[in-house]
């Protein structure tokens, strides 16, 4: 061992005893602040020692060994035509936080300390490849609300434990387990620790993922010291067309069972098939004595999340309180009422996009209220759905509309309350012809509607327009975009919580459904690397930004091209319904109950397919 | 007399032509009168044209050229319910014809009291003008042009005198007959107690042959909240073709003749020019009406 | 007797007026024969007497530039634009194909600089010099040939990144930028820019507020591309209020416009090209057309004494456009 570790030894031994003997951190000025832990600074160059062919070349086709996959995850890797990174939305897609370190990429580490008590506030890392900036937190600060926006780095808190660092993070985005189609899921979370010895780094990483791993995913790699400078390099990625002539949306992936490449690995290296298909046996030693493998149809385990934080299902979630974000710009979320709650404020007033449940509406409105002290001048609804307008009658009422002496039209309407703004259909659903009985309140209903194309208005300085999607989860969406805020506000044509609502009663469908999210592919342009930029708030769930919509079109797009592939074979609706073509977005996406479930989203998009048009 | 009076009053104008820069000021000595208060409108000249609306194809005492007159009989009034144009305000030119309440009021600077600008609140079409006071030059040539324009002003003794440039295309009348955006005006705002005069001098070498001038009165009003509001949200009103326009072909215009026909004047004279705006015209179409007659 | 002492007093009042607002804007003509620098709103800035205008998003990421002018006048232009921020053009972004829009290409690029990085694929030596030039594919076919013929700009003035797939987004200085395309507009090549967070179209020459626009047919232009363009442009501005202010929109010659000053212009158009249509219709050849001077109402305003935008070239090619057989 060379002397500069030496001496470091030493000195961190007597640091060690120093700690051992007070407190972590002096509170008081003018105290030797003894802080925990090693200095990591510096350019580190990756050692790819270990699975060098996976982390460089790339990971073969249908090569699956080793990881604890589930059955959805081998589903979604089986359907992965590579050819879906030449989509530009995917192009300069960046490797998640529990991928990135695999490499290639230089790493340079670097602390932020607090001027005055020279404490570390977090440690940050440059990754060269995709040029990613990282922060772990080590000021102790709280994760952010599960409605936060997720990025590829995901939020990391770190603290020592002796002479390593150990970090948790969270809010990250899909991405790879395997650079060959096997996904992780946004849910998961990431534990690592960075160990320190010398000019060596060792980085371990465990993956828990409820909805792809049955069971954690741990992996290392090994960095190496490097005093030279310049190794911070850039990594632009710029996306163009590459394969021109593709129809709009198209999501280029394999049916079921028509992968071409589905043997091509286990028959190279003469393993059984089932062995390349992974699965958690597949990672340890035992499993090469076996010569017999236990048929795959184990069901998913799902490992509990050590953040105890679960997947919301349903479309009537109301919790206790409501919680507010701020989004960018003068847009605000509000979550909790039963459906998500958009705000736009400013020195005019406030715009409501949907109003959540009625029972809701008093906390709604004290929320409101935090936020400005100005008129609720407009809202907007973006569908007819009940847990979207039921609060209308409330929220309007305590808004104003100005007017003046030259208005046409119902002055006793306009001098109580706020304007209501939604497509005709809205108010076709929400009233009924006179001397019938309404489905909902005179109150209720939308004073303002729209026919087609789109409705403007400038509001708080700022464009806004209201934006009709044809046919889309029902016959009355409408997309909010908030043009110097770059906010879009989907409604429930977009959700984080479930399969999409398709109420085909309602004059929905699937085709529909799928133009109104390209459509907001179109008008979301991401900041950096598919990340930030436009955010767009759906119906339920976090705020999310492009490539979040991104992957729900994939999602909703592939489903769609299953069942019409099995319509096209002959198929009946049961016997679509056995053949589980949602398997590998199930655990992601499937709710409980309603028309998030399952079972009713591909009955919904059986029906669009074959209405007569 | 004649030419006493002329110069007279050519005299009463030199100010204009002298500058009055910052530093001048002199408290107590300040040109002028102060016009703030509400003004409403008195409907006693052209009530007919201000209020229920000129006819279709009248022209008549307008000093306009044939590229307005073609563009006047082309114009469809269904134009109006092309969502774009349903919000379309009236322009300073025409504004004043009313029907509208002013506020006018002044903007001095704090410490002292020197005048910046004299501002003025039309409700209709909630407009606000500035008229700047402080000698500042008119924008660039690149510059936004705008419904009210750009306005400096000047005092001749107790007239406000108003030179406005960088206006959009508007209203001459109400019936097709438009300004366009290289016009510029002149005003003069004369009050006499409670009363106040409004003169307006339309220069527009692209439609007019020669100066259009109108005069307008208000009638100062002691109550308070004349200010009234006056929003405007278009809608689609008529379900088109993406960017149709309405419009009459040339010669197709279907209300050629109404307004000549039911006053029993010659449609040339309906057709406008500026021939038309003075008095020997009445006497020119007696004659021609009275030799048509005898045939 | 009383109404000519009042013309004549207000005939003087009237020319001493003129004279005043003459006076008061000598500086700005002045500035005219000169580049002028004008905000316009959020990051955007016009500058104008290059040639084609030129519009500057400028930031502290450094610049993006729509179109770049006539050669000629690259240095002025350059100079004034360089004031605007620390850093460097990163892009240039052209209209369409025409040499007062493009002239400026290789020495604005030549002043710019591309970020790039180890990992950059294509041509190494090209991007380390200067910016980078965006456009419709169209651009880049009309400024250059294939190997071993002339073409009919330098090489240094290409555009480096085109595009054929209807729009190409970036996002910079924090703002979200769509060079959208016009197909068949005063070009087959037309792209108009919009900058999101600043709420400001940069229309090319598919929009001017100086003489009728130039529809090229020789370079894929028509008049029903260039009306649809007009429209796609109405639809995109939101007015502030009033039809006024909000979404700015730069022609590609002229001032400033809001959504209704390109209204105007839309309802021009169309209804000169109505009125043409109309006149096929009924069997009219382009001298009678023209002879029936369907451009009258518009012609004080907008025509061109020569060159570009003069009424008879406006009816033309008007007239071509609508004759083609599609």
């Amino acid at each position: 061992m060379d002397r500069i570790s030496r001496l470091g030894r030493a000195a961190f031994l007597l640091m060690s005893a120093a700690v051992a003997s007070g407190p972590a951190f002096a509170q008081s000025a003018g105290a030797i602040n003894v802080a925990p832990g090693l200095d990591l600074s510096g350019n580190w160059a990756p050692a790819i020692h270990e699975d060098f062919p996976e982390r460089i070349p790339g990971p073969e086709l249908v090569n699956y060994l080793g990881l604890p996959i589930t059955e959805g995850a081998r589903m979604f890797a089986e359907s992965w035509d590579a050819s879906r990174l030449t989509l530009p939305e995917h192009q300069c897609q960046v490797h998640v936080a529990p991928y990135i370190y695999r490499g290639p990429l230089n790493l340079h580490i670097w602390e932020e300390k607090d001027p005055q008590s020279q404490r570390v506030i977090a440690i940050k890392n440059y990754i060269s490849t995709y040029e990613q900036t990282r922060t772990i937190w080590m000021d102790d600060r709280p994760h952010p609300s599960q409605w936060a926006a997720h990025t590829w780095m995901g939020f990391s808190t770190g603290k020592w434990e002796g002479n390593m660092l150990t970090v948790y993070t969270t809010h990250i985005k899909q991405g790879w387990l395997r650079r060959n189609g096997l996904p992780e899921s946004d849910q998961a979370t990431l534990i690592e620790h960075f160990i320190r010895h010398g000019e060596m780094l060792t980085h371990v990483s465990i993956v828990t993922d409820p909805v792809y791993l049955t069971e954690p995913l741990i992996k290392t790699q090994n960095f190496n010291l490097i005093v030279q400078e310049g190794q911070n390099w850039l990594f632009p990625c710029d996306y163009v067309v590459e394969v021109a002539n593709r129809p709009r949306g198209a999501v280029p992936h394999y049916l079921p069972g028509a992968n071409p490449f589905l043997t091509e690995f286990a028959d190279q290296y003469k393993i059984p098939r089932e062995a390349a298909l992974g699965g958690a046996e597949t990672m340890y030693p035992e499993y090469f004595s076996q010569s017999n493998t236990q048929p795959k149809n184990k069901a998913p385990v799902v490992a509990a999340l050590t953040a105890g934080r679960a997947v919301v299902a349903g479309s009537q979630q109301a919790s206790a309180e409501i919680e507010v974000l701020p989004v960018q710009g003068n847009v605000y979320l509000l979550a909790g009422a039963g459906s998500n709650i958009t705000l736009q404020t400013g020195p005019m007033g406030v715009i409501v996009v949907d109003t959540g449940l009625a029972r809701m509406s008093d906390k709604v409105l004290a929320a409101i209220r935090k936020l400005s002290g100005k008129p609720i001048q407009y809202l907007v609804n973006t569908a007819a759905d009940a847990d979207h307008t039921e609060g209308n009658d409330n929220i309007r009422r305590a808004g104003v509309t100005i007017t003046g002496a030259n208005v046409a039209g119902n002055l006793t309407d306009a001098m109580e309350g706020a304007q209501i703004i939604a497509h005709e259909n809205v108010l076709n659903r929400m009233s009924a012809p006179t001397g019938k009985q309404a489905p909902t309140p005179f109150g209720a209903w939308p004073t303002e509607t729209y026919v087609s194309g789109q409705k403007e208005l400038h509001f708080n300085d700022e464009p806004i327009q209201v934006i009709y999607q044809r046919k889309a989860h029902t016959d009355g969406d409408s997309l909010v975009l908030f043009r110097h805020s770059d906010v879009i506000s989907a409604g429930d044509i977009f959700v984080t919580t479930s399969y999409p609502f398709i109420n085909v009663e309602r004059g929905g469908s699937v085709q529909g459904e799928i133009d109104a999210l390209n459509t907001i592919l179109d008008i979301a342009i991401p900041k950096h690397d598919e990340e930030g930029g436009t955010y767009i708030i759906p119906g339920h769930g976090r705020i999310c930004d492009e490539f979040d919509v991104l992957e729900y079109r994939d999602m909703v797009t592939i489903i769609r091209d299953r069942v019409q592939a099995s319509i096209k074979k002959g198929l009946t609706l049961d016997q679509i319904k056995a053949a589980r073509l949602t398997l590998d977005y199930d655990a992601r996406y499937d709710a409980k109950s309603g028309p998030g479930a399952a079972g009713n989203f591909v009955e919904a998009v059986y029906k669009s397919l074959t209405a007569n048009k | 007399m004649g030419i006493a009076r002329f110069w007279c009053l050519l005299l009463l104008f030199l100010p204009i032509l002298t500058a009055q820069g910052p530093g001048s000021y002199v408290p107590g000595r300040e040109p002028g009168i102060d016009l703030a208060g509400n003004w409403g409108p008195v409907f006693h000249e052209d009530a007919g044209e201000r209020g229920p609306g000129p006819e279709l194809v009248n022209y008549l005492g307008f000093p306009i050229n044939e590229g307005a007159r073609l563009a006047a009989l082309s114009y469809d009034a269904s134009r109006f319910t092309v969502p774009e144009h349903q919000c379309e305000p009236h322009i300073v030119t025409y504004i004043y014809r009313g029907p509208l309440n002013v506020r006018i009021w002044e903007e001095r600077d704090p410490q002292s009291q020197e005048l910046i600008a004299i501002k003025q609140y039309i409700d209709n079409y909630e407009q606000t003008r500035t008229i700047w006071m402080d000698g500042r030059p008119h924008p660039s040539d690149a510059a936004l042009h705008t419904w009210m324009g750009f306005s400096t002003g000047k005092w001749d003794g107790g007239i406000l005198t108003v030179y406005t440039t960088h206006l959009k295309r508007g209203w001459l009348r109400r019936n097709g007959l438009r300004h366009s955006d290289q016009t510029t005006l002149v005003e003069h705002f004369i009050r006499h107690g409670d009363h106040m005069t409004h003169v307006s001098i339309v220069t527009d070498p692209l439609t007019l042959t020669e100066p259009l001038i109108r005069s307008q009165d208000f009638l100062l009003r002691g109550q308070n909240g004349e200010g009234w509001l006056y929003p405007c949200e278009p809608v689609v009103e008529i379900e088109r073709p993406r960017g149709a326009v309405p419009h009459y072909l040339p010669g197709e215009n279907p209300f050629l003749h109404e307004f000549a026909d039911k006053f029993h004047i010659p449609l040339e004279a309906a057709l406008g020019g500026a021939e038309t705006a003075y008095p020997e015209y009445q006497l020119k179409i007696k004659q021609s009406a009275t030799a048509a007659a005898k045939k | 007797m009383r109404r000519r002492w009042a013309t004549v007093i207000a005939a003087v009042a009237g020319a001493a007026g003129l004279a005043l607002i003459a006076s008061a804007q000598q500086n700005a003509a002045q500035q005219n024969a000169e580049i002028q620098v004008l905000p316009v709103q959020g990051n955007i800035f016009l500058v104008t007497g290059a040639g084609g205008n030129i519009v500057v998003q400028a930031g502290p990421q450094g610049m993006v530039v729509v179109d770049t002018g006539l050669a000629q006048m690259s240095d002025k232009a350059l100079a004034a634009i360089a004031k605007l921020s620390p850093k460097k053009i990163q892009y240039i972004i052209n209209t369409h194909v025409h040499p007062d829009h493009t002239g400026g290409n290789d020495a604005f690029r030549q002043a710019g600089t591309t970020i790039a990085g180890a990992n950059v694929t294509a041509n190494l030596t090209d991007v380390k010099l200067g910016a980078q030039i965006f456009a419709q594919d169209n651009v880049l076919m009309r400024m250059s040939a294939p190997t071993g013929s002339q073409s009919p700009s330098p090489f240094g003035a290409w555009p480096t990144e085109t595009f054929n797939s209807g729009r190409k987004q970036f996002s910079f200085n924090g703002e979200a930028i769509e060079i959208i395309h016009q197909p068949h507009a005063h070009t087959d090549g037309d792209s108009i820019v919009f900058f999101r967070r600043s709420d400001v179209v940069a229309a090319g020459d598919i929009l001017l507020t100086t003489t009728y626009p130039f529809i090229d047919l020789e370079r894929g232009g028509g008049i029903q591309g260039e009306i649809d363009a007009l429209n796609t442009i109405v639809e995109m501005a939101v007015p502030l209020r009033q039809e006024e202010d909000g979404t700015y929109i730069i022609p590609g010659h002229g001032r400033i416009c809001d959504r209704f000053d390109v209204v105007e212009y839309r309802d021009m158009v169309t209804i000169v090209r109505d009125r043409i249509q109309a006149s096929i219709k009924k069997g009219l050849t382009l001298d009678q057309i023209k002879a029936a001077r369907p451009t009258l109402d518009y012609d004080a305003r907008y025509g061109a004494k020569s060159g570009f935008g003069t009424a008879d070239g406006f009816i033309e090619a008007t007239y071509k456009s609508l004759s083609q057989k599609k």
